[in-house]
Order: C-alpha cells, then structure tokens, then sequence
C-alpha cells in the first residue's frame, strides 16, 4: 500500500519553533515566557529567561535582540524589554540549588570571559570537575569594557553561587601540553587570543572549531571566532551541552546550536495586532509587561486546526491523531491494545480541505480513510456506525435502480445520473430535469443508482470497487455517454475513479440553455458543497441559474472561499450525531439568509438543523410564489423540518421515480411490492417521524409485528394492555409496542432499536425455554 | 415505581422481575440488569433503558480498548 501520507506527516510544522526563537542565540522559548509574562507571572518569566541565557541580567544588557528583527508583526512584540522588566522586578534572583552527584570528567577552560564563564556555569552545574584559566587576576574578560562591573560581579556571583569549581587566575596557557590529565577543554580566549590550532580545525562529522589532541578533545568558541558577546555567552552555554554529550559519548560533536525554522510568511494570521504598548518610565511595570505579551501571537502552525471541524472540535493536532490512527489500526486483538481514534476517524467528512490548505500538503482524510479501510478489514469498524447507509445504497442499486436508453436509439448519447438522495427528497424535480434533457437530447438514457460513496466512506473498498465495475459496465453497454450528474460527491467521485467516463454538472447545462424557472425576488446565500470548492465551472453555472431568476445573492463569507461540509460527508452522523449537528450549526452561522444549494444533501441537512435551504432545482422547478419567498425569512425551523421526507418515504420515492419514469419515458408499467409484510399499520405522523429519526423503516416495523404475533412472544402492559416484543433483523434488534386494531390491522405506539444483541434468552434456570430462539 | 412491576409475560402471565440478562456486541459479552418473566425468562428492555444505559454501553463497546468482558 502507498503509504506517501504517512511520510507527509514528518514534515508537519506542529512544534516548530517561531521564528523568534530560532534566531535567539540562546534558543530563549519565548512562547513559553511571554505566557508567564502575560499572565504576570514576571517571577516565572524569570525563571524560563534564565534558564536559557544562564546570567539574566548581563544577556538582557549585551543582547541586541535579533528575535525582534524576526518577528513578523507589524510592531515586533518588545520582547527585550519584558526580558529587563522580568530581570528588574523579580528580587530574589538566587538560583535553585539541585542535589546532583559528581561526574567523572576534567574539563579546562581557558579564559574567564563572558563565553567562558557561560561554559563554567552550565558545566560546573552538572557537576564536573572544571578549571578555569584565566591570564588576568580577575574573572569577566571584555566585560570590563562593556557593562557596569558591579552589575555583571553580581550576577556571575549570583548564578554560580552554588558550584563547585576552580578559578586560576594570573594563568596564561601558552601550549596544548600543559593541560595533559583533562578530558576536555574549551578554548574562549577572547578576540585576537591563541586559538591552539582549534579555530576552523573540522572533525570527521563536518564540525567546525573541534579537535582531538592526545586524546583531549578541544573545542573553541566565543569571542576568539568573532562572535559577538552575547553570542560568545550563547556560545559558552551551548558548549556546557557539547562537553556533556562528549563526555558522555565519546563522540566529538559540535553542532549549530540553531535550527533554522521552517515556518513562512501567511502561516499565522496577524490582522488583528494591537498596538504596542509604551511603558510610561524607563522600563514596563509588571501590568504593562503582561499586556505587551498579550500581542505576542504565539507563533505556531495550526492552519488545519483553524480550518478543520474534526480537529478543532476534538481539540487535536495532526501528529497525535496520526499516533492514535496507527496505533487503532494495527493488527491484533482489540483487547490487547488499544483504538483510541475508532470513532474520530469514522467522523473525517473527507472534505479535503486540509491537504489543500496545509503548507506541507498533509492529508488527513486519506489517513482517516486508509484507517477505515483497515478497520473494516480487520473487522473492527463497528457496524452500526455504516449499517443504515450501505443499506440504503443496496435499495438505491437494487429494487430503485433504473438504466435505459430511451425507445428508438440503440446508444446513448447524454445519460442523467441524478443521485441516489435527489430522487428519494425530491422525485418529482428528477422526472421534470430528465424531461428537460430529453427535450433537448433525444437520446439521453437514464442512470439512477448510487455511486458507490456509502460503500467506500465505510471503508469497504473491496464492495466499492465492485459498484465502480458495474457503472463502467452499464455505461459502456449503453454507448458510453457523458454523463450529466446532479450530486457534486457523484462528479468528484467520476472524476476520480472512473476517469475515463465524462461527465458534466446538470446545472452547468442548465445554465448554458439560459433555462428560465420561476422569479424569485428575495435575497438567497449560494452554499457551495465541499465537493464543488475547486469547481469553478459548477459554482458559476448555479449562480447565474439563480441570478437569471431575479435572486439577489450574497455570498458566504467562509464557505464561497473554502467550502466546508454541511456535517453529511464521510457518514459520521451516527458514530457521532453531536459533531454532525456541531459541523452543521458552523455553516448555518455564517449566515441568516436561506441557502440554495446544489448537493441535496447539504439542503436536508440545514432544513433537519432548522436551518431554510432550497435546492437550486427547487428555484426552478416548485412554484412558491412570491409571498412563500418574502415567508421564507421567517420560518420557523419546525416548518423548515415538516418538508423533510422519512426514510420510509424516501425509499418508496426512489421506487416511484423508477415507476413514473418508466411510465412516462418507456411507458412500462411497473410492478411494484416492495412491502416485506402485508400488515396494515396505523403509525401517526409523529410517530413516523420518530422512527425515520431512529433511522427504523416502517417494514422493521411490520416485520417485528409479524413474528410476536406469529410466536407471542410479548409482554403486556398491565396498564395500558399494549404490547412489547422485540425481533433481530440483520444486526440491529428492533423493539415494538403496538395494539391490535383489527384482523391484520395494528397501531404502532412506539419502536425502538439498539446494537446490542440478546443472547441465552432461551436458556432459563438451566433449562431450555424455547425451540425457536 | 419500577416500570417492570406493570410488565406481565404474555406467555406465563407474571409480573417481571429484575433479573440478569446476557448480550453480546462487537464480539464482547457482558450482562445487564433488566425486566424479566421469573417464569420463563422473557426479556423486557424500555425505551428508557435503551436511550440511558444501553446506549452509554454501546458506545463504551464500540470504543473498547482495553476493557473487554462483563459490564454492568
């Protein structure tokens, strides 16, 4: 398997420093420091300033602060002068003193400057046994020229208050071989100083300022190689780090203490920067250091998070949902390990969006889809979350499913391919749309059936595939036609699995004959299916349908620039129906207008949320009058869900299409007795839309009625003399409680179902019950 | 009032009782308290035993990790 998305997810920016931070010498975690300095913590700023810069108050006086130069607001955060007023205002500046056993190691350090004293603090702290050289008779090399020497005495007093070590001063190392007996030495004599043959020395690895001499390794830095001193302390610092990983290793390496950042311009969206905050003295008070913090944007990449419903709904960010992925979708037993993301991957609406809009190009849809697809071959999806959908697809391709070329052709030139969820909302507007095209092609066949997209969202690849074969099959045994296709799922899914059928949007065509429905004279928001968003060709032609109609229209703020699902995409809504309704809600936001769309799916959505929508095909082909457009605005989401057909309706609808088409266009007469049962039920429209809410077709129900009548096997209700059984059809166990109201006539009080299944019931007290259990 | 005490088999014509009861759901067993006839052994499972703790199990199962086995 091409396993190229994984690969992707190593070059996902999450974590990757600011650019600040790769351009602080002393790799300062300014994230880290300026939410202690924004909530005014300015004693825990401290801390993580030195921490990095090892002497706070000399760093704070010889950087020049390169991370604001980096910083890509328009004002670059004043990060320097938090650092002084973090320096300024935290008093007891005394560092922690940690119970740390000795390390074996001898290590030298020649001259006692700012870089040297950088490298005695960091190794001293982690218990070496140091000496420093120093040729002078004082400690603090250039800084005798720069900074107040009371200032910086008292900071190295401060900082190395509790170590141990060696101070030689009036101690000039003039060769190599007077420090025999030391494992490692660092040479920091300053500007212009002997270097020992080190400065430019490269080791094996390609490092530079390192060598092995008689078994010591030397290492140079700070001054002597023409750093500037707050570089030259970084420097010291980072060899603190180099030695220790020397000593411990044996081997000499001497990286770039810097990691370039690979974060780039339009990652993080700065248009709401606040001005910069002046302090009213010399330096911020603590309250003016904590509200410049708070304009620091925290610099990091979540583009996906801000883009994606999934991630921002659950709180996660890619690399870990990756982990939870791999690790759900490993072999083996469930109760051996465990399958953290079973459920969050059954929620990706596969929308798309995040490969397009991360800068490294990371697909999550197709590591949730590549998941599914393993989880249902280890048989571990659950089947409940895809159950109702596959078998709604199975109706749709079997009893409702229609393929002919029209009487008097032998090949087709046009096919309509409508979709298996336009003719079961609106039947009607599917035989007014084949008329259409049949008027103007005579030759045009028609193709209802589904395209296969339940099988593959429920990650049955292999049940997938075998649909794709018999759309190839029956479009190629009807002369392969273009296809005129009114879902945008059905056009992505053609366009990329069977490439080589053409296709073409109904409305694309639609807009091209100028087709004049009703007027429409109030305003409507086009809402674009996520399906559509880089279909500029679709997008169009629905608008200048709708325009030609007299609608004004707005445009959505977010969803005509980055179309996002409406919550129906991927099948998530009964693994999870609250993040469905979450997806849902997020597009209903954007707007009070109600929407016209052009994906039915979309438009059923917003009307169960409550939301008004209309299909594009409604504007045309529904007569709703001008006064049921101005009523529109208003209607209650009540009114708006009243349209919605059951799943019981919407199934019979798919069978009527096929009928009324026949009839009209073949005048076939169809013989239908798609009824399971021969029952009559009295259900009433609440209830009916109850059990289309539980997703439990009326047949279920009649079925159910059949055998505890068959078998009588229910309980009675002392009160209200219903009665209660239940019956297991396919997975599912379906509980009804009904009343007898005739010979085969039964009134249906309530049903309801679940996933879990009854065992043993036969077996009572030991003993065998019933036969037919 | 316990809703099993209006509940009669139609079989065996007694009042049910809360009893143990066996199910199965993504090859894990488990069992659960709910109406039952003394006599027979015929199940009674309520709506309202559906939507709280019958959901609550499912979608624990169908989450299930390291747990496995009885559940109640």
């Amino acid at each position: 398997m091409n396993t190229d998305y994984l690969k992707k997810f190593e070059d996902c920016l999450e974590g990757e420093r600011p650019y600040c931070v790769t351009e602080c010498p002393f790799r300062l975690d300014q994230k880290k420091f300026m939410e202690k300095a924004k909530r005014g913590s300015m004693k825990a700023a401290f801390r993580t300033y030195r921490d990095s810069v090892g002497f706070p108050k000399i760093a704070s006086a010889l950087c020049d602060a390169p991370c604001m130069n980096a910083c890509p607001m328009q004002e670059p955060v004043d990060i320097l002068g938090i650092e002084k007023a973090a320096c300024m205002l935290t008093k007891d500046q005394t560092p922690i003193d940690y119970n740390i056993p000795k390390k074996n190691g001898k290590i030298a350090i020649i001259g006692g400057g700012i870089s040297g004293l950088g490298a005695l603090l960091r190794l001293s702290r982690k218990k070496y046994d140091v000496t420093v050289f120093e040729k002078e008779d004082h400690l603090g090399g250039n800084l005798w020229n720069l900074l107040d020497p009371e200032m910086f005495q008292k900071d190295l007093e401060d900082q190395l208050m509790y170590q141990e070590y060696e101070v030689r001063t009036n101690a000039e190392i003039t060769s190599a071989d007077m420090l025999s007996g030391f494992d490692a030495v660092y040479v920091a004599t300053g500007k212009d100083g002997p270097d020992f043959g080190i400065r430019g020395a490269e080791n094996e690895y390609g490092d530079k300022n390192v060598r092995i001499m008689n078994g010591i390794a030397w290492f140079a830095g700070g001054e002597l190689l023409g750093l500037k001193p707050a570089y030259a302390l970084a420097n010291g610092l980072w060899i603190g780090t180099v030695i220790d990983n020397y000593l411990m290793t044996k081997n000499p390496y001497y990286p770039d203490s810097r990691i370039p950042s690979r974060m780039c311009d339009g990652i993080v969206d700065m248009s709401s920067e606040k001005p910069k905050v002046i302090p009213a003295g010399e330096i911020y008070t603590k309250e003016e250091a904590a509200e410049e913090a708070g304009r620091c944007f925290a610099c990091s990449c979540e583009i996906c998070v801000g883009k994606c419903d999934l991630l921002k709904y659950f709180n996660k960010m890619p690399l870990r949902v990756r982990d939870e992925v791999v690790a759900t979708t490993l072999e083996g037993k469930t109760e051996l390990k465990a399958t953290p993301a079973k459920r969050l991957m059954s929620l990706c609406n596969q929308c798309g969006l995040c490969a397009e809009t991360c800068p490294e190009e990371i697909d999550m849809d197709t590591l949730f889809m590549v998941g599914r697809q393993k989880m249902h071959r280890q048989g571990k999806m659950p089947w409940a979350f895809h159950d109702f959908f596959l078998r709604d697809m199975e109706q749709a391709n079997g009893e409702a499913s229609l393929v002919r070329i029209p009487n008097g052709f032998d090949k087709a030139r046009y096919a309509f391919f409508p979709g298996c969820q336009l003719g079961a909302s609106e039947p009607e507007e599917v035989v007014l749309a084949y008329e259409s095209l049949v008027q103007q092609y005579p030759d045009t066949a028609i193709f209802l059936q589904c395209c296969g997209i339940s099988a593959s969202w429920a990650g049955d690849d292999e049940r997938y595939q075998e649909i794709l074969a018999d759309i190839r099959k029956k479009w190629d045994s009807i002369g392969r036609p273009t296809m005129i296709l009114a879902c945008p799922t059905c056009i992505k899914e053609f366009k990329e699995h069977l490439p080589e059928i053409p296709v073409i949007s109904l409305y694309e065509i639609f807009a091209e004959w100028n087709i004049v429905g009703n007027c429409v004279h109030t305003p409507y928001a086009v809402f674009d299916s996520c399906a559509s968003r880089n279909d500029a060709g679709i997008k169009k032609a629905v608008r200048d349908i709708v325009s030609t109609m007299g609608a004004e229209l707005e445009e959505l703020p977010e969803n005509s620039r980055e179309a996002k699902c409406c919550g129906a995409g991927g099948h998530g809504i009964i693994a999870d129906p609250k993040y469905a309704a979450y997806v849902a809600d997020e597009r209903i936001k954007e707007s009070n207008l109600p929407y016209v769309t052009y994906c039915i799916n979309c438009r059923d959505t917003f009307l169960s949320r409550g939301k008004d929508a209309v299909h594009v095909l409604d504007l045309l082909y529904k007569d709703f009058g001008e006064e049921e457009h101005m009523a529109r605005k208003e209607r209650t989401p009540e009114e708006c869900q009243a349209g919605l057909y059951t799943i019981t309706e919407r199934q019979q609808n798919r069978v009527d299409l096929k009928k009324t088409i026949l009839h009209l266009f073949f005048d076939e007469t169809m013989e239908t007795n798609s009824r399971r049962s021969d029952l009559t039920l009295i259900i009433s429209d609440e209830m009916k839309k109850e059990l289309s809410r539980k997703r439990i077709f009326e047949d279920e129900v009649a079925e159910t009625i059949e055998f505890l009548e068959r078998t009588g096997r229910t309980v009675i209700n002392g009160e209200t003399g219903t009665l209660t059984g239940y019956l297991q059809i396919g997975h599912a166990t379906y509980w009804v409680e009904y009343r007898k109201a005739g010979e085969r006539t039964f009134e249906v009080i309530n049903a309801y179902s679940h996933r879990i299944k009854i065992e043993l019931e036969a077996v009572w007290n030991g003993r065998r019950i019933e036969d037919d259990l | 009032m316990a809703e099993e005490s209006k509940m009669i088999c139609s079989r065996c014509n007694q009042v049910l009782e809360m009893r143990e009861l066996t199910f199965s759901y993504l090859g894990k067993n488990g069992t659960l308290k709910t109406p039952r006839c003394p006599a027979c052994g015929r199940v009674y499972v309520s709506e309202a035993l559906r939507e709280g703790y019958v959901q609550k199990l499912e979608y624990f199962l169908e989450e299930a990790s390291l747990q496995g086995g009885r559940h109640e």
